[in-house]
């Protein structure tokens, strides 16, 4: 074993490899900022520049441009309310609120240090328990992802605040527009109205993303009479302290453990995972009304769930060669490309070339703090920009983003009509976050829930059908009920 | 005042959800004649959805009643809603209401014109128009941004991102 290490050592240690790593990071916080620059873009895009490199080179930059995507979208979360990447919605919840307060730079120091730290535990988790975790992954099947995916929806009620009513309605309006495009089991169409065959694919996250949280953001600064951004200069120079990396601990932990498990189970990704460390997070809080007002434990909890899958999605890939998500999909193309093949082969034919990746892994999350240090001394000036210039820029970075996903008008149609759905729904207190949270897990839900039941021919005993269907099912219960507690002690008392 | 909008409000969803369990799901979805399992056919997750979206609208609009029954003088003010895209200002006079009608009316403009115009143009022009419409009105400022911006924004997508950007009646120049 120690000579495999030194071997891994000899390969990882070149100059060539550091170089790649850290460019891989900071160009990955840089696409991960964009909104509508996706991660899978980002590594994708580098993909080629790895042919000429060495295999371990050319995965470690490929992993770096993933594991600073995966950070960078917080970035324009936390300033413009407008996520860079999928799980930074959540992020959004309490980081803007911060940033309009003039605490910007705090949230992103929080955030920051929240993500090295939760992408350092994955990265462990990946070293230490590939084989187990990938063991336990392998026993989800359609009726577990099912029942999963009805607990992480208990997350609705976290991130409703104080309108649980209209956070399901949220919800459900999020489900129901999954639901558009090709039926999986009949192929026919469901709600392809006006003969829009780009329907037939569904609707884009992205754009929906996009519209749902810069959208309303930009339409509400012109309903707005007067100037709304309390700014004070002293603070917006303030970032985190250690009282506040302290206080925030508990959450950054458990995050990181959510993100972990669920990183590990392929196809879930890191929105569940934020959005269910942050609800987790507000659960345990001393305070939990103050979370979506700018509760920086807030913040925390959905970074440390977010980068807590980072190292986990590698653990299907590295340990059976089953891409957890489309990344690490395009990951595994690299091992191939380079003629590695991941899987139970890899630890035995390539054990150096796995120990090269894990020390160039857990190299990453000190270069993400580095980047990340870096970065935010720059990127925090623009919370000091003023809104009626600010705004209209946002607005067009959207656009190119939204167009970009698909080289498709037709999404930044989509992008437009969703702001104004989530202007709506701002105006009528409707929260934004259910209605993503909803759209993100629908289709999963939906399919495993109708393959569950193609498997046992209509029998719903399937649901119940071992004991990790029966955990995930009390757990839901246990939520139900601790939110029904909590909702009946703080109703307010009627006056006499 | 709270209590009659959240009446208003349940019953609002409870329709739409009736309307799209009555018609929009029949006409939107097309199934099959024979299905052999009731929960495998393809109308049947959007209608246990709106069913479900049903059911809240009318428990919305049912607390709402027993509340304005249960109280002498319904609250004038609720709370602030919770959602991290409120920018902690409400609209209040008719001029925010048109500077809103205005700006929703620049967007859709602006998705008129992509495809003539092309995204570089298109974006020059509602950068300009927004910047005008919140009130600034400063050349120096408008006129740089208004053309840097989409300028560095396509240069950055086509030569970095290899995507390509559609520049429309500006195709001519890149020959």
């Amino acid at each position: 074993m120690i000579e495999n290490i030194a071997a891994g050592f000899a390969l990882f240690a070149s100059v060539d490899s550091f170089l790649a790593l850290l460019a891989g990071v900071a160009i990955g916080v840089i696409i991960g900022a964009i909104p509508g620059m996706t991660v899978t873009m980002g590594v994708a895009l580098a993909l080629p520049f790895t042919f000429s490199m060495h295999p371990v080179t050319g995965i470690l930059l490929l992993l770096g441009v993933y594991k600073g995507g995966i950070y960078g979208g917080s970035i324009t979360a936390i300033l413009i309310n407008t996520p860079g990447t999928p799980p930074a919605a959540c992020t959004v919840l309490d980081g803007y609120p911060l940033a309009r307060r003039g605490e910007a730079r705090r949230a992103l120091d929080i955030a920051l240090y929240a993500s090295c730290f939760a992408d350092f535990m994955s990265n462990l988790a990946l070293i230490a328990l590939a084989g187990f975790l990938a063991v336990f992954a392998l026993r989800f099947g359609p009726p577990e992802f099912f029942t999963l995916i009805v607990f992480s929806l208990t997350i609705i009620a976290g991130v409703s605040g104080d309108e649980l009513a209209r956070g399901l309605i949220s919800a459900c309006l999020g489900l129901i527009l999954a639901t558009v495009g090709l039926d999986l089991i009949y192929g026919t169409g469901r709600f392809i109205f006006f003969d829009q065959y780009e329907l037939m694919a569904g609707l884009n996250f992205i754009p929906v993303l996009i519209g749902l949280f810069a959208l309303p953001t930009i339409i509400n600064h012109y309903a707005s009479d007067t100037p709304v951004r309390e700014r004070v200069a002293d603070l917006a120079a303030r970032g985190a302290s250690l009282a506040d990396f302290r206080r925030c601990f508990p959450s950054i932990l458990r995050g990181s453990v959510i993100g972990v498990v669920l990183g590990a189970i392929p196809g879930i990704g890191g929105a569940p995972a934020a959005f269910l460390s942050y609800s987790e997070a507000r659960r345990n809080a001393a305070n939990p009304d103050d979370f979506g007002k700018g509760e920086i434990e807030g913040v925390a909890a959905a970074e440390a769930g977010n980068n807590g899958v980072a190292g986990a999605t590698m653990i299907p890939l590295l340990a059976l060669g089953v891409p957890g998500d489309i990344i690490t999909a395009v990951i595994l193309g690299a091992f191939m490309i380079h003629g590695l093949r991941p899987g139970p082969l890899l630890f035995q034919e390539n054990i150096d070339i796995v120990y090269a990746i894990f020390m160039g892994i857990m190299l990453s999350s000190v270069y993400l703090l580095v980047v990340g240090r870096l970065s935010i001394r720059f990127i925090s000036r623009i919370a000091d920009v003023p809104d009626r210039l600010l705004m209209p820029v946002v607005l067009v970075l959207c656009a190119f983003g939204a167009y970009a996903v698909n080289n498709s008008f037709f999404d930044l149609l989509v992008m437009l009509c969703m702001g104004l759905v989530g202007f709506l729904m701002l105006k009528t207190r409707i929260p934004a976050a259910p209605f993503l949270i909803a759209f993100v897990l629908g289709p999963l839900l939906e399919d495993s829930f109708r393959q569950s039941l193609q498997l046992s021919e209509g029998t719903i005993g399937i649901f119940f059908r071992n004991e990790i269907c029966i955990a995930f099912w009390v757990l839901t219960a246990l939520a139900l009920a601790l939110t029904v507690r909590r909702g009946l002690a703080t109703r307010p008392r009627p006056a006499a | 005042m709270r209590a009659h909008g959240d009446i208003v409000f349940g019953l609002v969803v409870t329709l739409v959800a009736a309307l799209m369990m009555t018609v929009v799901i029949p006409v939107g979805i097309d199934s099959p004649g024979e299905v052999d399992i009731l929960a495998l056919s393809p109308s049947f997750w959007p209608l246990v959805i709106m069913a479900l979206m049903g059911s809240i609208g009318l428990v919305v609009t049912l607390r709402a009643l027993l509340a304005l029954r249960a109280a002498k003088e319904p609250d004038a003010a609720g709370p602030l809603p919770d959602n991290a895209s409120t920018a902690g200002a409400t609209a209040s006079g008719g001029g925010s209401n048109a500077r809103v009608v205005a700006c929703v009316a620049i967007l859709f403009a602006f998705q008129q014109l992509l495809e003539p115009l092309g995204l570089v143009l298109a974006s020059t022009l509602v950068i300009t128009a927004l910047m005008l419409l919140a009130g600034e009105r400063r050349a120096r400022l408008i006129v740089p941004i208004a053309l840097l911006v989409p300028a560095g924004l396509y240069l950055f997508f086509t030569h970095v991102a290899m995507v390509q950007i559609p520049l429309g009646v500006l195709e001519p120049l890149t020959r």
